[in-house]
């Protein structure tokens, strides 16, 4: 399962890119980054620590938990299509599925599982399936990214890593230019966060939003902001970025949900 | 366009603050320019860093066209600039420019 | 894109410049007919949509074809003709930078790579 079923190539883009923010960061450990943004700025994250005592995602927690553990009308429920019965297994998503050759992410398992109790999918943008997953994150706090890139994966991957690299919209920017190039430093009065511990903390509740979201949501923003049309949450252009973006954090301790301006 | 081509009789002192002025309109506005997103400017509140201070630009731009380039398409200078392609992507018109250079000038 | 180009000088009917590369920039003002302004904004909308399929369309290009299509609408044919040859001109320039990122992209990955060395 671990490590061994991770592509050379792939894991030798998870290296570069630990040490390329270990040399623009000599003072921030690798798992900081997982803060993302507060692990650049010592004042912010006071505050946000502070929050994070009491955060507002807890009744969304209790809410999915309570989806999570009502049966389909056939009597099953969501644990019996997950190893573990569901619990604590976040660290392993989004996996590749060599059968269908396509990205599962973990809002798209909960949507197969329903789909096959005979029950209709959930609205990738509606409150429930966050609150689901937000459930799910939660009971893999502490796990560390452990995400395969097997045989037949690579073609996923590799879409993954064109998107970020690549640049979009109008302004013309590459994920990468931001989150890469630039990440340290102000855009406004905002610090870019760096590429590695953006998959950690996931769903996340942004005060901006006033709400948990879930991370392509994030990635919608992101390229609205440059001028971009955004892609529709769950596109298989957007699972692929997220399965990049996930095996660049393997090893990074996942830390959902949590709190983000 | 018009109305610079009907200004230009009005000429002088108060003609050229104008443009000074709209120029830095153009290069405060979040949804112009947005200069200050990346470059510190005389007067910026909260400015980011990605891109240098824009300072001593008479100096280090003597020829206005090269400034204008800067400004209308960055990659010419530097293939991977943050910088946006302002004219060469249409995110402001050539008369905004030639007002955003006008200021510029100035810093 | 030369295609595109083509039906621009055609709709303008007039003389118009042309660069060397293709950019967004502001369309010069030319004496617009109905007609004319149909075809760049229907023109503007299909390359819209060879953008979308790229997955690299711009926001500005949808919000200066309805501009075009409002302004057309209150019959200003002018003003219509202005946003829609920007909306084309946008859109070109969106297939165009899907076109030289497919090609440049890799140069980013980051510098301290030792697997960058390797080709
Ligand atoms: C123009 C700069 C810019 C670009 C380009 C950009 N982002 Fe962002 N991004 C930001 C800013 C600003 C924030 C909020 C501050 C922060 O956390 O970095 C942010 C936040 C994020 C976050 C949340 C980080 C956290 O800790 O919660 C993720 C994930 C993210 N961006 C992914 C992307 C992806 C993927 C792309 C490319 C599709 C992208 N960004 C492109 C500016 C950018
Ligand atoms: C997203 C960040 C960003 C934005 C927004 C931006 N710039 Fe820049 N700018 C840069 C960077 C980075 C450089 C450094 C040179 C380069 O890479 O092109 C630069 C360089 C410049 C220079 C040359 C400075 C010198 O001393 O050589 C000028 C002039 C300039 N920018 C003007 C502007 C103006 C005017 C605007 C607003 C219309 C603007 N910039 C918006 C990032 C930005």
């Amino acid at each position: 399962m671990s490590g061994d079923a991770v592509s050379g190539d792939a894991r030798q883009d998870r290296d570069d890119l630990v040490a390329f923010f270990a040399k623009r960061f000599p003072d921030v450990e690798f798992s900081d980054h997982a803060n993302g943004a507060y692990a650049l700025d010592e004042a912010k994250a006071r505050q946000w620590r502070e929050i994070e005592d009491f955060p507002p995602y807890e009744p969304m927690i209790d809410e999915g938990e309570r989806l999570f553990n009502t049966a389909f009308s056939n009597g099953s429920g969501y644990a019996a299509c997950f190893e573990h019965e569901g619990i604590g297994i976040k660290q392993r998503y989004p996996r590749f599925d060599p059968d269908t050759r396509q990205v599962v992410t973990l809002e798209l398992a909960v949507n197969h599982c329903r789909e096959l109790n005979g029950e209709s999918p959930l609205s990738y943008t509606g409150e429930a399936i966050t609150a689901i997953t937000a459930y799910m994150a939660f009971t893999s706090r502490g796990q560390k990214f452990d995400i395969s890139v097997p045989e037949g994966a690579e073609s996923a991957f590799n879409q993954g890593k064109q998107f970020y690299y690549s640049r979009r919209g109008q302004l013309n920017f590459a994920c990468s230019n931001c989150h890469l190039d630039a990440a340290g430093l102000r855009l406004r009065a905002e610090i870019l966060s760096a590429t590695i511990g953006h998959a950690t903390h996931w769903p996340a509740y942004r005060f901006k939003w006033q709400e948990l979201g879930g991370i392509h949501r994030r990635f919608a923003e992101c390229n609205e902001q440059v001028g971009a049309v955004a892609l529709d949450h769950q596109s298989e252009a957007y699972r692929n970025l997220e399965y990049f973006m996930t095996v660049m954090n393997n090893g990074m301790t996942l830390n959902g949900p949590s709190t983000r301006k | 366009m018009v109305l610079l081509a009907a200004s230009v009789h009005e000429s002088g002192f108060a003609q050229t603050e104008g443009r000074v002025q709209k120029g830095r309109e153009i290069a405060f506005d979040r949804n112009k320019g947005n200069c200050l997103a990346c470059h510190w400017v005389k007067g910026a509140e909260l400015p980011g860093e990605v891109g240098p201070p824009l300072v001593a630009m008479g100096v280090r731009f003597p020829e206005r066209a090269a400034l204008r380039d800067q400004i209308w398409d960055a990659s010419r200078r530097n293939p991977e600039t943050l910088m946006p392609p302002y004219g060469r992507h249409g995110i402001l018109t050539e008369l905004e420019i030639d007002l955003l250079v006008d200021f510029v000038h100035t810093l | 894109m030369r295609m595109a180009w083509l039906l621009l000088i055609l709709a303008c009917a007039g003389p118009m410049e042309i660069s060397g590369s293709a950019d967004a920039r502001t369309p010069e003002a030319h004496v617009a007919h109905n007609e004319s302004v149909q075809t760049v904004i229907q023109t503007a909308r299909q390359k819209f949509q060879q953008a979308l399929k790229l997955d690299y369309a711009w926001r500005v290009t949808a919000d200066l074809i309805s501009e075009a299509e409002k302004r057309m609408a209150a019959g200003d044919t002018q003003g219509a003709h202005d946003a829609a040859t920007r909306a084309l001109l946008s859109a070109e320039a969106s297939i165009l930078q899907a076109e030289h990122e497919s090609r440049v992209w890799r140069e980013r990955l980051p510098k301290t790579a030792t697997s960058n060395v390797k080709k």
